[in-house]
């Protein structure tokens, strides 16, 4: 009679040396073939692609951790702010480009920093009117507000933007041209000027960021609030400042994002424009740890890959679902995510 | 309570609800038209899915806003079963619908579960947000399946008929609602439903008392998730056509808000505001289109109105604090007789009968705001401001609407906009969220529930004094 340990332990041999052995008989040819079967030559191209991408969804991002770590908020509606950075773009462009006096590096200026100011100035009315009231609330109904804030916004401004037929921001508008560079082992690589002009102005961003945080008084009162918001009140900390600073430098980003990726890419802008990659850079934010700025940069990068391997792998039906995935998984197997340090909340 | 009694009530609850059922199907909506019974309907429809998922938010306060994952799995497994299985003439068809209820049920319950599961490591906004991605990917998922009408739309069918069939009666959709409505309120009353309840106020307490809580929370999804599936294959059977654009996320949304407005935990409240939430925007349908001025007049009209009710108030309670007890007497007296003299002036002097109304609304909700904060009865000190809110509303629109058509600058933009009342809604809709959710977090009724002593309580009644769980 064999202990009972040792009988488990045996079932588990067995089990495992069979599966061992139908994987390597059975699935390792279907996989190499599989492999095989790939087109390599896309790879690192849809990889460039998708840091590309991933820089406007860390911008986003770092507006949803740095709320989160001041206010233990979710502002959904982020995204919607991300959306009104697009139409200002679109409606920048259009006032000014019609007259066609201005140089077109002009133009992309105002159209960014318009862009950047009238978000920060709706991320700011947004804490103040629906935010700040609601402080001391159960966080669920302040995110309850969040979501109904979202959805005002998305479904009001589509009766105030001109939304039949969507408009875009016109292709004249971006003064970058298509680069083709042919290297030696990676072979052809194509970058959009526009996309890389887009990464180049979000690392700025991100290190224009990292400067403030690190080495501002404003940064080390944030940090100092997000470490703890009550104690840092208690020191001396105009709290209620902060957290405008901290709208105000979110929502900003989300604007350089919104109008970098409409000019860049020129899709048609809806009301549910901001919709997707908010989520998306949600996701981001969580998978990098919520609250950890650099943890947000990271995951936005790895969010952008992880939709173009997605498109890569020939499954492009199924890029946005990727990030829900991502989200379900990181929340269930290391909700801290890569970053954070912060568990996430337990009462 | 005993035996006899017990049973004499319920069956005979039962057979009023039978009866109701009959004349509802046979006498009452034959005589509506048909918009009205299709209103009705999808609002019967609603009412199940906001008592379906207050079981999840409110009672069991496990907080998921992709309720309408459930909704489409049960609608779209139905009809899926339909259009493989079903030929006209075999079986009748209001079997079949009961059957396919049983089919909705069951996928989304399974669904339920697998959204449960989460739950027990999640809390929060984080499960909040896991729920949400779930639905997005149930979405995704049948989007992309050709079988499944893609986004194309499925049309509800015969296996042996290519035309759409419409199977649901309105005393199925009527029976769910009751049904559903019944099955949570005596999971309430009886011992089984202190588990949720208990979870809900301190899930460290509850698991600390005994409660299985990963049992409770995951039997909560599945119950919630089945009685949507079930509203589901109502649903796809009653349209005979869906498509993904009926269970996208702003209907997701929109369950959420109809359970919060109501009140996060009552049942009445749930099911009044999905019945009452869906039937009052489509109202607007038809009306006539309406002018950027009257929008714009309105929403600045509002803005204005609640800056002032607010300062008024802040400073009326400041007062309270310091002053003293005839202070306030002295005020109120004051704003009565004020408000009266108002009211008696405006209606002596010639001006439209619309400015007259609402100020004379203005100066009540004034005069009742003030007589109450000073006696301290907040109810009906709050139901005064509202009054006084909307009665401000109604007399600054119209100045708003000629300031805006005055102003050159304001008319020229306004001129050629004009909205379909229809649109109106998901913005209504959702500055109601933001508004209840500032003023009144816990919604409308909170954790009440209906009850005839509530009612005789109001009218003044002698009335039994019942505990109420905060």
């Amino acid at each position: 009679m064999i202990a009972r340990q040792h009988r488990v332990a045996l079932a588990i041999g067995v089990v495992g040396v069979f599966l061992l052995l139908s994987l390597l008989f059975g699935w390792f040819p279907i996989m190499w073939e599989w492999i095989r079967s790939r087109n390599w030559g896309l790879l690192d191209q849809q990889i460039i692609n998708g840091i590309q991408l991933g820089s406007i969804y860390a911008l986003i991002a770092l507006g949803y951790t740095m709320v989160y770590g001041v206010l233990r908020l979710i502002n959904f509606a982020h995204g919607e702010v991300y959306m009104v950075g697009a139409f200002v773009a679109y409606y920048v462009a259009e006032v000014w480009f019609e007259k066609n006096s201005i140089s077109p590096w002009l133009l992309l200026l105002m159209m960014i920093v318009g862009s950047m100011v009238v978000c920060s100035a709706l991320g700011v009315t947004i804490e103040r009117l629906a935010y700040r009231p609601l402080r001391s609330a159960p966080r669920i109904s302040i995110l309850i507000t969040a979501i109904g804030v979202s959805l005002f916004l998305q479904q009001s401004l589509l009766l105030v933007f001109r939304t039949a037929p969507p408009p875009s921001i016109s292709e004249t508008v971006n003064p970058f041209r298509t680069i083709k560079v042919d290297l030696p082992v990676f072979g052809e690589l194509i970058f959009s000027g526009g996309q890389l002009a887009m990464f180049g102005v979000s690392v700025v961003l991100m290190i224009m960021l990292w400067y403030v945080v690190s080495f501002t008084k404003i940064g080390r009162a944030m940090r100092a609030v997000s470490h703890d918001f009550n104690t840092a009140a208690l020191m001396g900390i105009d709290v209620n400042r902060v957290v405008t600073v901290t709208f105000i430098i979110g929502s900003a980003l989300a604007g350089a994002a919104a109008m970098m990726n409409a000019t860049a890419l020129g899709t048609p802008l809806k009301t549910d424009y901001g919709l997707l990659p908010g989520v998306k850079a949600f996701v981001a934010a969580v998978l990098g740890g919520i609250g950890n700025i650099p943890g947000a940069v990271l995951g936005g990068f790895l969010m952008g890959v992880a939709e173009l391997l997605v498109v890569w792998i020939g499954q492009d039906l199924y890029k946005d679902a990727v990030a829900f995935v991502i989200l379900i998984l990181v929340l269930m197997f290391k909700p801290t995510g890569l970053l954070g340090t912060t568990a996430v909340e337990k009462a | 309570m005993n035996a006899p009694k017990f049973w004499i009530t319920r069956l005979g609850s039962i057979a009023i609800v039978v009866l109701f059922l009959f004349l509802l199907q046979t006498k009452i909506a034959p005589a509506l038209g048909f918009l009205d019974n299709r209103l009705i309907q999808l609002g019967m429809l609603y009412a199940t899915l906001a008592v379906s998922l207050n079981l999840i938010n409110g009672i069991t306060g496990q907080f998921s806003i992709g309720h309408a994952a459930f909704y489409q799995i049960g609608a779209y497994s139905s009809a899926f079963v339909t259009i493989h299985y079903y030929n006209t003439g075999t079986i009748e068809g209001w079997v079949w619908v009961l059957l396919m209820i049983i089919v909705g049920a069951v996928a989304a319950g399974i669904a339920g579960f697998v959204v449960g599961l989460p739950s027990l490591r999640l809390r929060g906004d984080y499960l909040a947000v896991a729920t949400l991605g779930f639905g997005e990917i149930v979405r995704i998922i049948i989007q992309n399946q050709e079988k499944l009408g893609g986004s194309y739309g499925l049309t509800v069918r015969a296996a042996n008929s290519p035309e759409a069939i419409k199977l649901t009666q309105i005393w199925m959709i009527a029976g769910l609602a009751i049904l559903v409505i019944a099955i949570c309120r005596n999971l309430l009353k009886t011992a089984h439903g202190l588990p949720f309840l208990a979870v809900r106020e301190d899930e460290l307490a509850a698991s600390a008392m005994g409660v299985n809580t990963t049992r409770t929370k995951v039997t909560a999804f599945i119950l919630g998730a089945a009685f949507a599936g079930m509203a589901g294959a109502l649903f796809s059977h009653y349209e005979g056509f869906i498509t993904l654009k009926q269970f996208d996320m702003n209907q997701s949304f929109l369950i959420v808000a109809m359970v919060v407005i109501g009140g996060a935990g009552s049942i009445t409240g749930a099911a009044m505001a999905g019945f009452f939430l869906y039937l009052l925007p489509e109202s607007l349908r038809d009306l006539p289109d309406v002018s950027g001025f009257a929008v714009f007049g309105f929403v600045l009209a509002a803005v204005v109105a609640l800056t002032v009710a607010i300062q008024i108030r802040k400073r009326l309670s400041l007062t309270q604090a310091g002053g003293t007890q005839t202070a306030f007497a002295g005020m109120g007296l004051i704003g009565v007789l004020g408000a009266g003299y108002l009211a008696y002036w405006i209606w002596s002097v010639e001006v439209p009968a619309m400015t007259q109304v609402s100020l004379t609304i203005m100066c009540a909700g004034l005069a009742i705001a003030m007589i109450f904060t000073k006696r301290r009865i907040p109810n009906l000190a709050g139901f005064g401001w509202v009054v006084l809110c909307a009665g401000l509303v109604a007399a600054l629109t119209i100045p708003m609407i000629h300031l805006l058509q005055s102003v050159s600058f304001t008319h020229a933009i306004l001129a050629d906009i004009s909205y379909k009342a229809g649109n109106l809604r998901y913005p209504l809709f959702a500055a109601m969220l933001v508004i209840v959710m500032l003023t009144r977090p816990q919604g409308m009724l909170g954790h009440h529930e209906f009850s005839w002593d509530w009612l005789k309580r109001i009218f003044g009644l002698p009335h039994k004094r019942t505990e109420i769980a905060a």
